[in-house]
């Protein structure tokens, strides 16, 4: 048994409950309101997509479709991650592709095969929402990181060319960039996880009890893909970080210039 | 000891400067003269190969920079840009994480040896267990000085050194450099600096 659907009519008072917080932002003059019924205009578009996509997805039940399906996800996160730092596609794409693909492959499988004990670790209603939860959450993990590693290099320069001058090696002197990466872009995270249940019911949680779960197999559940998420989040940053190291610098150990290019685009 | 042969340089449609030429002799005191936007510290930036001329040559001890030799001759040259910054730690802790370095492992960290040069800088001993950012501008200058010097640098490239400091310390400082017999490259506007063994090079 599921959650119950919701109606035709569900879903225009879902909508009706936007007057409330545009007719506050109207009232208020906060310039919110276009953007407000844009946001929830395009969410609907998207999600009413992945839905029809979804239902084949899960009818089929294909291996090659579901496993194209993560190769998607993970393209459009690349994207998003490069284009958060503005530096070069041609250079970045397959570095970060490879990373975030190495780790959510390794814990997607992992998670099945181990944790939700299946022998098909491809099954759809496993695979696609569950790396769904991973990849977002590294998805961040990752606009924080790499925004960490080149904004040093956008602002401080001269402080590694000052650690290369002292005899660093390239890897002695990118040491406590890493770390510094690392660090702030998994410490949001551990917090969130530190509070969860006393704040908010995550939503994987919310969505098993509606679905029927009993409340300590949704707890279960939520524990297992958190710490999963804390593992591809880790992984993909590790590996992300470690493979824009091997990309970005010349044989000077200098940071390639034509990495960062100007405007959109 | 430097040799720079028909240099270019321009940052996109901006010409910094065009078929520059400078030999410096070992032992021998430069400083760089040239409005600012010239060229003067990515003069220094090319010199330890960080930032690489559009044509021209340069050579350092004798050799062509290049990929293959450019970390033998970064180990020849102290690079003190304007303002330096240390990882958050005790400064000895950052001196020893300094010699730490695969580079730099047969210096030995000598305690007598490294009081004794905080003295000629005119810094206190307790400055060893001060916390890095707790350090002045000046403070911090010589203790990059001193890390320099432990790790045997031939030739000082100084970026603006003196420009952060108090009259007093500005002309200790210079005093401090001329009298060294290593091979010294100084940008500065301070007039401090303007002695008789000192050749100023203009463009």
């Amino acid at each position: 048994m599921g959650a119950k659907d919701l109606s035709l009519y569900s879903m225009l008072f879902a909508y009706l409950l936007l007057l409330v917080p545009v007719g506050i932002l109207y009232a208020m003059k906060v310039k919110l309101v276009k953007e407000s019924f844009f946001s929830i205009l395009r969410m609907s578009i998207q999600l009413g997509l992945v839905g029809v996509y979804l239902k084949y997805i899960f009818e089929w039940d294909n291996i090659w479709l579901n496993i194209a399906w993560l190769l998607v996800m993970i393209i459009v996160s690349t994207f998003s991650i490069i284009d958060s730092n503005g530096v070069c596609k041609r250079v970045f794409f397959l570095p970060i592709v490879g990373a975030l693909a190495i780790s959510l492959f390794f814990n997607i499988s992992y998670f099945n095969y181990f944790i939700v004990n299946i022998s098909d670790i491809f099954n759809a209603k496993y695979l696609i929402p569950i790396s769904g939860m991973l990849l977002g959450n590294s998805l961040k993990g990752n606009i924080i990181a790499t925004n960490t590693f080149f904004d040093y290099f956008r602002n401080r320069e001269k402080e590694y060319f000052f650690t290369l001058s002292l005899g660093a090696s390239r890897q002695e002197a990118l040491k406590p960039i890493v770390r510094e990466s690392m660090k702030r872009s998994l410490k949001p995270t551990l917090a969130s996880i530190a509070t969860i249940g006393l704040v908010s019911l995550p939503g994987m949680m919310t969505g098993q009890i509606l679905g029927g779960s009993v409340p300590m197999t949704a707890i279960k559940y939520q524990i297992a893909v958190m710490i999963a998420i804390f593992s591809t989040m880790a992984i993909s940053i590790f590996l992300v970080i470690l493979f824009l190291k091997k990309v970005s610098f010349n044989k000077f150990d200098v940071l390639k210039k034509y990495i960062f290019i100007k405007g959109e685009n | 000891m430097i040799q720079i042969k028909n240099i270019n340089l321009s940052f996109g449609k901006k010409e910094v400067f065009s078929n520059l030429s400078l030999t410096i002799k070992q032992g021998e005191k430069v400083i760089l003269n040239a409005p600012s936007g010239k060229g003067k510290s990515s003069l220094l930036k090319i010199i330890m190969g960080f930032l690489k001329p559009d044509s021209g040559e340069v050579m350092v001890a004798e050799k062509l920079i290049s990929a293959q030799n450019i970390k033998e001759i970064r180990a020849k040259i102290a690079y003190l840009p304007q303002d330096i910054s240390f990882p958050k730690m005790k400064v000895e802790d950052f001196i020893k994480s300094v010699l730490s370095y695969e580079s730099n492992k047969s210096i030995s960290y000598e305690k007598n040896k490294v009081e004794d040069s905080l003295e000629a800088l005119m810094l206190p001993k307790d400055v060893l267990t001060q916390d890095t950012t707790s350090l002045s501008g000046g403070e911090k200058q010589r203790i990059g000085i001193l890390i320099m010097q432990l790790l045997n640098r031939e030739i000082f490239l100084l970026d603006e050194v003196t420009s952060a400091l108090n009259s007093e310390l500005k002309i200790f400082i210079a005093d401090y450099f001329l009298k060294m017999k290593q091979t010294i490259i100084i940008v500065s506007h301070d007039d401090v600096w303007l002695k008789n063994n000192l050749r100023k090079v203009e463009w």
